[in-house]
């Protein structure tokens, strides 16, 4: 290892190369342990600047077999962030490769390499005076191709950051490069204007993967709307959950509700409003009756809506006119926009994300307890009253048995609710992170059982995430580690990423 | 701070990052540029900036927002970047880098 890291050194220079004991390699564990700290520690950090440097750390690593972690600016906070599955790896930080390397307004695309982050690319915009949106998800800083590799998402129409995703540039882990699509053809021009080329797409085996580093990745943008606005909708009991997810279903698949916009209880309002500390001073979830003195402090429901409307003055009207319709349905509904609530955090937070404007006022969450980590568990259902009711019931008891209150809700897709489940624990206090971790690893396999896949997770569980996926004896797995077998015989990428282990590793499974 | 007292400055966050580049992104490797784009995102002023609130609500400081205190030595601010600070993460050499926490932290002195 000690050869490979002096190697990797002269590669990349010694500014780029963070050995042992280096004090900037603490930066690379991960900053919200949901396991003892330093678990995942890696073992040294390099920093490639290009293409040719990622190459030359993958041929080293092949002669050495040294266990390589790789990411895009690491900062998948709640998730593992920059550290390793593996602690003892050398983790390969791509920031570096910052470079947005083309944007084309005509066809609303861009292509960017992994160190490009939402705001760097918002800038790029505004400074250029391109009439174009990109799509965030609540961290601004967080990479653009990253965040679409993790299968996250944004708030614009165009939220389904993978899905809007157009041509990669992969290097292999013997250092082939090829780009796929469309770029697959050296002559194309239409590398990110057709997604699926000829023959098998490839893409999806690079993202939540181990199968390649992506380093370039071709992104959909949007035409700026000739109008906007972004609304909430407040319900007032915790029993209209049901109902307001059946109005919103047909709403959504008819695009009527045009966003990935959020239902969200009380919690998600407060946590970013303010610590727990201004609503109530006692241990454990809040009371039932301080969680209805916050609601009529904050002046919100119980549930909440956040969408956002695209289009003509005339087709926004008419729109909102059916929305404002039905779910007038729920009595006691209020509707707001944006501008009528300056004070609310949240509000205004998701109306700069839906009109592709970066922030990071979701980090307001971090401020509802002192020293505050957060572990998400997010399984997918269908957009249906009675799903959604029986995942909360599940996850709010769960959580609050756990001594959290349940700040979550749903993200409302193109066809499913991701039912978010954030626990925001003290990460100093070793009780809080074991009950944290217990109650996900129950709660991955309880959902499983009643049919509810999570989409995404921390590094910590993602073999419990993996093997939740047990058809057919796990087959989409099996055939997945074939296609690590013959990509990375040497097992040198990133081993455990989402449960995919390479052959000589498959016992660290669990 | 109290419910009573929340206020939002949507003035200022609009102007940072609606319509408008960045006032001081004429050249990004000043301190001062440094300072709004790597750390002002988090700690400028306003309840938009988790840095700021956890300084107002957690740490009681009265001046929360970083750029107006006469307190930050280079290298407590170097030390905080680099380990990180209840719930602020480290920040890795490829979010800033030595060279450029030198000019944060330069400018951030000047202010003093």
């Amino acid at each position: 290892m000690k050869t490979a890291v002096e190697t990797f050194r002269k590669v990349v220079g010694e500014d780029w190369l963070f050995g042992p004991g280096h004090e900037r390699l603490a930066s690379y564990d991960d900053a919200m342990p949901i396991d003892d700290p330093g678990r995942y520690a890696p073992y040294a950090a390099v920093a490639p600047a290009d293409v040719e440097q990622v190459r030359a750390i993958l041929a080293v690593a092949n002669q050495y077999r040294v266990p390589l972690w790789t990411f895009s600016t690491g900062r998948n906070f709640g998730y593992g962030g920059a550290a390793p599955r593996v602690a003892g790896s050398v983790v390969v930080d791509l920031a570096r490769m910052n470079r947005i390397i083309e944007v084309n307004e005509e066809f609303a695309y861009c292509v960017v390499e992994p160190g490009v982050t939402y705001f760097q690319l918002h800038e790029y915009l505004q400074s250029k005076k391109l009439n174009l949106w990109l799509s965030p998800p609540e961290p601004g800083w967080a990479s653009v191709m990253g965040n679409a590799l993790d299968h996250g998402v944004g708030y614009t129409p165009i939220g389904d950051n993978f899905g809007f995703s157009c041509g990669m540039e992969v290097v292999l882990a013997d250092g082939d490069v090829v780009r796929t699509g469309m770029g697959a053809m050296s002559r194309s021009n239409t590398w990110q204007l057709f997604k699926y080329g000829f023959g098998p797409t490839v893409d999806g085996l690079f993202g939540q993967s181990n199968l390649g580093i992506v380093t370039k990745m071709g992104m959909w943008l949007m035409p700026a709307p000739p109008a906007y606005r972004s609304y909430m909708i407040t319900f007032p009991r915790e029993s209209d959950l049901h109902q307001v997810v059946e109005i919103m279903r047909p709403l959504k698949i008819s695009q009527i509700f045009q966003n990935a916009g959020m239902i969200v209880p009380w919690s998600y309002e407060a946590c970013v409003t303010a610590p727990r500390s201004a609503f109530w001073s006692g241990t454990g979830p809040l009371p039932e009756a301080d969680k209805q003195n916050l609601i009529d402090k904050l002046d919100i429901g119980y549930w909440n809506i956040y969408g956002a409307q695209y289009g003509t003055p005339g087709s926004i009207a008419e729109q909102w006119a059916i929305i404002k319709s039905a779910f007038s349905q729920v009595p006691g509904a209020r509707f707001y926009f944006a501008e009528d609530r300056p004070e609310l955090v949240g509000l205004q937070m998701r109306n700069l994300l839906a009109k592709g404007v970066p922030n990071m006022g979701t980090f307001n969450l971090l401020n509802w307890v002192p020293n505050a980590a957060h572990v998400g568990l997010s399984p997918i259902s269908p957009t249906t009253g009675d799903d959604a009711t029986r995942l909360y019931a599940l996850l709010k008891g769960e959580a609050e048995s756990a001594g959290c209150d349940y700040i979550g809700g749903f993200v409302v897709g193109w066809r499913e609710l991701h039912n978010i489940l954030m626990f925001i624990y003290d990460k100093s206090d070793s009780d809080a992170r074991n009950r944290v971790r217990n109650t996900v690893s129950r709660l991955i396999s309880k959902t499983a059982s009643m049919g509810y896949g999570d989409y995404r997770t921390h590094i910590a569980f993602m073999d419990d995430v993996a093997q939740s996926y047990d058809f057919n004896n796990h087959a989409l797995l099996r055939m997945t580690e074939r296609i690590k077998d013959a990509l990375d015989p040497n097992g040198i990428l990133s081993a455990g990423k989402s449960g995919i282990w390479p052959k000589a590793m498959r016992k660290k499974r669990g | 701070m109290g419910l009573a007292g929340l206020a939002f400055v949507e003035r200022n966050y609009a102007q940072r990052f609606e319509g408008q580049a960045p006032t001081v992104a004429a050249d990004s490797s000043t301190g001062e540029a440094l300072y709004s784009t790597k750390c002002g995102i988090c700690h400028d002023a306003g309840g938009m900036y988790p840095g700021y609130e956890a300084l107002s609500h957690h740490s009681g400081q009265r001046q929360p927002v970083l750029s107006r205190r006469t307190d930050l030595t280079p290298d407590f601010v170097k030390l905080i970047v680099r380990k990180g600070i209840g719930q602020m993460p480290p920040l890795t050499p490829t979010y800033v880098d030595d060279r450029e926490l030198g000019a944060i932290t330069f400018y951030l002195e000047s202010q003093r």
